[in-house]
């Protein structure tokens, strides 16, 4: 969609408007006018003809740049906001272009959507959120490892406001409802010397999808969990605007104290197959990492690249 | 003076009989001495070990002056966090880098993940791989080095 197609979304959002003074407005033919209404069509707009002329019955439910913009309260974060019907990851897009600080990638679905281990992240396209948040300032390198539960800590308490399921954060950042996960994070930076040029976070939340067949884990989404649809335009847009929130104000404690609350498993006995270790969860230490009480002592975790079971269930 | 010098003499040391390593440079002189055990233990006469442990600092001031060369011509690559070092991008993919590579600056070096956050360390100069001094999968200490690059 480029400035022609949304100054005709503008034009017909709120009444119909002919195609012979769309064409007269615009400096362009009738034929072109029809074929940028189909476009408007393919991108999931319901346009009705009438011979008042072309009118928007309902928006796309696809989040365009034009629907964003609607709700975007943010000053920075998201201000350049690059859409993709389709792609391979938007992590791979973010890391591989050179984007300014604060660009949002978001795509419907992604065909190679990255998990952790290279483990496939389905996408169903239209029902969740799969974006990727462009960092280039303002990211202090000792208190990166916090940083990176800043995300799933902030999106936790925006979903709160979406549903009454308790949210659980399973270390060091999916988010789980019951045994279920239902959002992830893939954050990947780019450190030369003692600092830190970009950091790419990548952010995939199930909201309204319904299928979650060949997956070898359970998973699930709020529209199961809730029994209702989620406005993912909203939902967005008050997610961008938390973490542009909090990325001004980090408070390390805080985030410590929010994540150990909703610590999946916490006091529970837990085991890292990988590793051998086994022990009870007993919290995060003040750099975000696990502490996991074992009969030799307490252990510190920091590898979230550890599979980490629970031996309760 | 580089202070990494005498934490690599202690390490050079450590669990030898060498009881002291003594050492001087342009810049200054450094006395490395530690507690090897009370002399009784040495079973042999007494002035045998002497002669045994004069000739192993001779060796150590050696090494300890091919290190200091070694200091200023590699440039140094540490971890700037805590985290686990992985050498190629994902399970099975051929490594970032090899030791006697050519790497340029800005270049990704290796992984090191934290709270599954996956850092890339990029080399900050243009140069010759050297040493890899971290297995893949290790974990690393803030600060630990990780890359000796000789510098072009």
């Amino acid at each position: 969609m480029n400035k022609i197609d949304e100054t005709i979304l503008k034009l017909i959002e709120k009444t119909p408007v002919s195609g012979e003074k769309l064409s007269s407005i615009l400096g362009i033919s009738r034929v072109a006018v029809w074929k940028r209404i189909k476009k408007l069509e393919n991108f999931g707009y319901k346009i009705k003809k009438s011979k008042n002329g072309y009118f928007v019955e309902k928006a796309s439910e696809y989040l365009l740049p034009y629907e964003i913009k609607k709700y975007l309260k943010t000053v920075w974060l998201g201000q350049n906001y690059i859409f993709f019907e389709e792609i391979d990851s938007t992590n791979v897009y973010a890391k591989k272009n050179d984007l300014p600080h604060g660009t949002v990638v978001l795509a419907e679905t992604q065909t190679a959507g990255k998990g952790r281990k290279g483990r496939k992240w389905v996408s169903e396209k239209g029902k969740g959120l799969y974006f990727s948040i462009v960092l280039k300032e303002g990211i202090p390198i000792d208190r990166f490892l916090i940083f990176s539960l800043l995300f799933p800590s902030v999106v936790k308490a925006v979903l709160e406001e979406y549903i009454r399921k308790t949210i659980y954060i399973k270390w060091p950042n999916d988010l789980y409802i019951k045994n279920k996960k239902f959002a992830g994070f893939l954050i990947e930076s780019e450190i030369e010397g003692n600092e830190i040029h970009k950091v790419v976070v990548g952010i995939g939340i199930n909201v309204n999808n319904e299928n979650f067949k060949n997956l070898d884990r359970p998973a699930t989404s709020l529209f199961l969990e809730e029994g209702k649809l989620i406005n993912r335009k909203k939902l967005l847009a008050d997610i961008l605007f938390k973490i542009e929130h909090c990325l001004e104000n980090i408070n390390p404690e805080e985030i410590i104290k929010n994540v150990e609350k909703s610590l999946l498993w916490k006091g529970k006995k837990v085991y890292f197959p990988e590793v051998g270790l086994e022990g009870v969860l007993e919290g995060l230490n003040p750099y975000g990492g696990l502490r996991i009480k074992t009969n030799k002592g307490i252990k510190e975790i920091y590898s979230g690249d550890l599979t980490l079971r629970s031996l309760d269930t | 003076m580089d202070k990494n010098l005498i934490f690599e003499i202690i390490d050079k040391i450590k669990g030898t009989k060498i009881e002291e390593v003594e050492f001087e440079t342009p810049e200054g002189k450094i006395k490395v001495k530690q507690y090897v055990g009370p002399k009784e233990v040495v079973s042999a006469p007494p002035p045998a070990p002497v002669i045994e442990v004069k000739e192993e600092i001779k060796g150590t001031g050696a090494t300890v002056e091919i290190e200091t060369k070694a200091e200023k011509k590699y440039h140094v690559i540490k971890s700037p966090l805590v985290g686990t070092f992985y050498r190629a991008p994902s399970p099975g993919a051929p490594p970032f880098v090899e030791e006697g590579d050519i790497v340029s600056k800005g270049q990704v070096l290796c992984i090191i993940e934290a709270l599954k956050v996956m850092n890339e360390i990029e080399s900050d100069v243009n140069g010759k791989i050297v040493k890899i001094l971290v297995e893949n999968g290790q974990p690393v200490e803030y600060g630990q080095e990780l890359f000796y690059i000789e510098p072009t």
